[in-house]
């Protein structure tokens, strides 16, 4: 059976998108569905959107990576083009419980983008190649 | 059973609960059973303890109920000793605590009246015993040994209690767990409490207490404050105690308790009392205890056994779902300001509103009450589950009256509209939907149309309620109904991203990383350069929440520029918007001079922003060819204050005159006039210009106009911009930055001929007076025109017309013409029609025509007079020497005989020919009818009035009276002073010379 909690993601993201290139503000309702949807994940990823904890490396290659501080400061990586966060979250109750959709750093990965407020980091090829095979990302 | 209670007194009291006292003194069980009145009872206890304890072995099975028993130590800090002497402790310390909640004793005792009485060994004592705990306890702690606590009180003394061991043989069996020792905190007696906690060993080894064996478990808090020694007993274990209120003060059990000889920390000072029970001689001098050394290992454990049966009760978890959200998160310091302190928020009133709904749908039967409007009436079609929510596919009904006559089936309609209706966990664990249901869902839901889907998804679903009674009619068979196995979907593929990394996401990033990296907020942002009416101050400076810095950039338009003064500490006053108002004296005007800014948002919303000091005159000139009616960026600034229209109506005379706009803000009409504005403080580069704009579309210039427009525009109060000659300047105190000044202005549009009294509009007079407040700055170069008797040409912005007067307030700005006129008339959008210096060089009067005066006259006005003498003002009437030279009256009289000389004071020179200065005050009877006017005669006219004669003497001989009255005047100049109209007109003027 498909899974039809994507679908409702996406057009949440593509809503905030949406609302705020136009108002550079997201309203009151949209904040309380996306609490509704990704349940406590949501408020904890806004936060990381308010600290501006997620950063997109990029190297001269072409590659691209997610760096996300998470709250005790380490950072974790996910990739642009996979739904993953090596975050403990993540693997108990995205990948174990399948309980949630996402886990907060990815979360705050999208919304970060739905806004437009993803920091921008350039990187070395060696750099971005260490942070992908999950080694210190300490630059 | 046993059972711990928590009293609410001043600290944590625990009370024993004694199984059979339940019956007897249930109005009381709360303060306990040692009440006088209720001692006896207690005392039955107590004894029935001790029994038990010898024969403990013997019991197997127990518990307990709920009385409670409480006893008040005093306690001899000298009597309990410690000795530590195997240094062995256990790790775990022993935690049990001794409550009192007594009653009786003399709660009013200080320390060591207490201590008195609870020394004396003849007094009458009652014993309380405490059973020891049965079951594996039990074995460790062979029959005699259990320790008791006997409380031994009279009926106004506070209890003592003596714990005793009769044997001390017998404490190596239970080596790790009886492990006590005492805390004997010399602290002040409102701490001093000791626990006894339970070993891990001890835990693993109680049972539940027998019916009659019930330990009086006794706890509290530990409030350990005893020297290093005394915490290093601790580590094995400490007995605790809690005061009952009434004693708590009263000093309690302060004795140290020494670790037996076998290693084990014991309470070596047990030793029995009395009978078989267990006495600890707490009272006894130091000393004593070595002789009846007795391990508590045992009863440690006991107690210990019954802390696990007793223990407080917990508080029940509400089983109902009381919140839609999880409040129990650990508390995260979010950002102020930010989406996440919002959700905050928001889930907070979702808390509070879900609870009413909570409350009020349990108060009515939801299913007998009609379908209120928004409510979604919803049957369940399909129910499948994803990431812990249940996706319920439902058949939207509508119909009203359907609950409760017609069958689900056969109200489906083909029009009904299906949706895809999510519930959170909670609220499917309330409802657990099946097919057939029908639900009520109701608002505020939301409704989120997934474009790609075409489908119509039903969010924040809390309010939602299950309609049984339906459901039973329906189906009468199946309730209750099994729960279905839910489908689950497939998880979702982590190779499919949300799919947000379009290049437009990517573009809008970039935009907004520098702002990002300068460290600057995230609200408002720059974004593109072009003029983005979704830069909304009102939204930057509101969602800071708080008043505080101003981070992003925000794009805005300045009106205008112009400069205020500022009080000594600017800074001080701009952190501090609630700091005492200063004095009620106007503000002197003295003081640095403060670049200031209006400057309006997209969205139309004002601000003043204030800059820098200006410590050069020009440097306005620049600030205002540089910023005014350009789109400038705004950043780093302060917000000082939020003014109203409604507290500061007169600082809105300027927006005013910039309202309406020229074209209409998008998200707000045009027909209501700002109410408020912000002020900002800023810095130097707060405001910065951008580069190569042109004039705004939103810039409203203002529009120099002659003077008799000015006059004669209606409309409320507006400023107005205008140039206009000064023909007289009156300055009310001893400078002109320091003082309020009027001007008399005229322009040729007043001079004409022609004009004046009533052509077209209302009154217009030769000249108009002009009021600079103090808090206009005046800069130095319109000083020195203020300070000149001649005249001259000053150009006035946003001057403040109320009430038929002109006013000068720090919003306007004073300033000699500039010479380059271009760029003037470039920057304010219009060519000046007021003339320039030539043509008003020729185009007024020489002199410049006045009115003449009339009952209408207003003061600081200029007018012409004419009439004859009726009076003379004899007490002010007087002369004197001047010099000659600087016209000084500051001279010394030098000379002697019939030729006196004078030295100048001012000049320093030698005044052989005084000037004399006459001073006269006459009466006129003039045009003014019913009037009295009087006049402050100049010099000049002064001497054409009087006889020659008089004049040429060295020394002025005086007039007679009748020599000046009936003498005509006229026409002569006069500047109105005071005007006063009751009872009767009175004038009184002062002759000028223009």
């Amino acid at each position: 059976m498909r899974s039809f909690l994507p679908a409702v993601a996406e057009q949440l993201f593509k809503d905030i998108q949406k609302i705020y290139e136009e108002k550079s503000q997201i309203p009151d309702d949209l904040l309380i569905a996306l609490k509704f949807v990704f349940g406590s994940c949501a408020l904890q990823a806004l936060d990381l959107v308010d600290k501006h904890s997620v950063t997109c490396l990029s190297s001269p290659s072409g590659r691209k990576v997610y760096q996300v501080t998470g709250g005790s400061g380490r950072l974790y990586t996910c990739f642009t083009s996979c739904h993953y966060c090596p975050c403990p979250a993540f693997a108990y109750a995205v990948l174990r419980r399948n309980d949630g959709l996402l886990c907060k750093h990815l979360l705050g990965v999208y919304l970060s983008q739905a806004m437009g407020l993803t920091q921008q980091e350039s990187v070395s090829d060696k750099h971005i190649t260490t942070v992908m095979a999950g080694g210190s990302a300490a630059s | 059973m046993s059972s711990l209670k928590r009293k609410k007194f001043s600290r944590d009291i625990r009370c024993v609960v004694f199984p059979d006292e339940v019956g007897h003194n249930s109005a009381n069980s709360a303060a306990g059973l040692t009440a006088p009145s209720t001692g006896s009872s207690a005392a039955r206890a107590w004894e029935r303890c001790g029994e038990s304890f010898i024969d403990l072995p013997k019991v197997k099975d127990g518990h307990s109920s709920g009385r409670t028993l409480s006893a008040v130590r005093k306690l001899d800090p000298a009597s309990f000793s410690v000795h530590d002497s195997s240094g062995h402790h256990d790790d775990d310390p022993v935690d049990i605590a001794w409550t009192s909640s007594e009653n009786e004793g003399s709660g009013n005792e200080s320390p060591k009246q207490s201590l008195a009485k609870a020394v004396p060994p003849k007094r009458q004592e009652r014993k309380r015993k405490i059973q020891r705990p049965a079951g594996r306890a039990s074995h460790a702690l062979p029959a005699g040994e259990a320790p008791s606590i006997s409380s031994h009180h009279d009926d106004e003394d506070p209890l003592d209690i003596a714990w005793t061991s009769s044997s001390e043989s017998e404490r190596s069996d239970t080596d790790q767990d009886r492990s006590l020792a005492r805390a004997m905190a010399p602290g002040p007696p409102e701490r001093r409490r000791k626990t006894l906690r339970p070993t891990a060993a001890a835990e693993c080894s109680a049972k539940p207490p027998t019916d009659e064996e019930d330990l009086p478990i006794i706890d509290s808090d530990s409030d350990l404050n005893g020297s290093p020694d005394q915490l290093k007993r601790d580590s094995a274990g400490h007995i605790s105690e809690c005061e009952s209120p009434r004693h708590a003060v009263d000093g309690g059990l302060k004795a140290p308790i020494s670790p037996g000889p076998s290693g084990d920390p014991d309470a070596s000072d047990w030793a029995t009392r009395e009978g078989g029970g267990y006495s600890a001689y707490l009272n006894r001098p130091e000393g004593h205890g070595q002789a009846n050394k007795r391990s508590l290992g045992d009863w440690v454990r006991a107690a210990q056994a019954m802390h696990m049966h007793m223990h407080t009760p917990r508080k029940q978890a509400d089983a109902q779902s009381k919140t839609p959200e999880d409040s129990g998160k650990k508390n995260r310091k979010l950002t102020s300001g930010g989406f996440a302190e919002r959700l905050t928020r928001l889930q907070g009133r979702q808390r509070s509103s879900f609870s009413l709904w909570r409350h009020l749908s349990i108060a009515e039967d939801s299913a007998a009450t009609a379908v209120q409007p928004g409510v979604l009436v919803l049957e369940v079609l399909d129910v499948r589950e994803e990431c812990s929510m249940q996706l319920v596919h439902c058949q939207q009904r509508r119909p009203p009256g359907w609950e409760t006559t017609t069958p689900p089936a056969a109200a489906a309609t083909p029009t009904a509209a299906r949706l895809l209706v999510l519930f959170d966990r909670k609220t499917s664990a309330q409802l657990r939907p099946v097919p057939g249901d029908i639900i009520h869902v109701y608002p505020p839901w939301q409704r989120l149309d997934v474009e790609d889907e075409s489908t119509t998804v039903i969010l924040n679903t809390h309010f939602s309620q299950k309609v049984y009674s339906d459901v039973k009619t329906t189906n009468p068979q199946a309730q209750p109904r099994p729960w279905p196995p839910l489908a689950r979907c497939v998880p979702h593929s982590l190779s499919n991203t949300f799919g947000l990394h379009g290049a437009d996401a990517v573009k809008r990033k970039d935009a907004t990383t520098e702002q990002v990296a300068n460290g600057e907020g995230v609200v408002g942002g720059p974004g593109d350069m072009d003029w983005a009416p979704g830069h909304s101050l009102l939204e930057v400076i509101e969602g800071l929440g708080h008043p505080g810095s101003v981070g992003p950039e925000v794009r805005v338009v300045v009106q205008r520029v112009y400069s205020c003064y500022v009080p000594e500490r600017p800074t001080a006053s701009a952190a501090r918007p609630r700091a005492p108002p200063p004095p009620a004296a106007p503000p002197p005007r003295r003081g640095r001079s403060r670049l200031c800014a209006l400057v309006q948002d997209g969205r139309g919303i004002f601000s003043v922003v204030q800059l820098q000091p200006l410590p050069w005159d020009r440097e306005l000139q620049q600030y205002t060819q540089k910023w005014q009616g350009r789109a400038c960026t705004l950043r780093n600034v302060k917000v000082v204050q939020r003014v109203t229209r409604e507290r500061y109506g007169r600082a809105f005379h300027l927006i005013d005159s910039v309202w309406p706009p020229t074209i209409p803000f998008q998200g707000r009409g045009t027909s209501a006039a700002p109410c408020f504005y912000y002020l900002l403080s800023g810095q130097g580069d707060s405001v910065e210009a951008l580069e190569g704009s042109a004039l705004s579309a939103l810039y409203l210039p203002p529009k120099e106009m002659p003077l008799r427009d000015v006059l004669r525009s209606a409309g409320g109060v507006r400023c107005h911009s205008f140039t206009a000659t000064v023909v007289y300047a009156s300055i009310l105190g001893d400078a002109v930055d320091q003082a309020e000044v009027w001007l008399s202005l005229t322009d040729p549009s007043l001079q004409e001929e022609g004009e004046g009294q009533a052509e077209g509009g209302g009154p217009c007079g030769r000249t108009v007076p002009l009021c600079i407040s103090t808090s206009c700055v005046l800069n130095s170069s319109v000083a020195a025109v203020i300070r000149s008797p001649t005249a001259a040409i000053l150009s006035f912005r946003d001057v403040v017309m109320e009430n038929g007067a002109l006013l000068c307030t720090e919003q306007s700005v004073v300033e000699t013409p500039q010479p380059d006129r271009a760029s003037r008339s470039e920057l304010t959008g219009s060519e000046p029609p007021t003339p320039t210096r030539a043509t008003l060089g020729c185009g007024l009067p020489r002199p410049v025509r006045l009115d003449p005066l009339g009952a209408d006259t207003t003061a600081h006005s200029l007018c012409t007079l004419t009439g004859v003498i009726v009076g003379v003002e004899e007490d002010t009437a007087c002369s004197w020497p001047a010099c000659s030279a600087c016209g000084s009256d500051r001279l010394q009289a030098t000379g002697v005989g019939e030729s006196p000389a004078f030295r100048c004071r001012a000049c320093d020179c030698e005044v052989q020919q005084p000037k004399l200065r006459l001073q006269l005050e006459v009466t006129l009877a003039s045009a003014v009818s019913d009037g009295i006017v009087k006049v402050k005669l100049h010099q000049n006219t002064i001497q054409s009035i009087l006889p020659p004669a008089a004049l040429q003497a060295s020394e002025f001989p005086g007039y007679e009276v009748e020599h000046v009255l009936g003498k005509a005047l006229g026409p002569i100049p006069v500047v109105v002073r005071v005007i006063s109209r009751t009872p009767t007109l009175c004038i009184a003027v002062e002759e000028i010379s223009l």
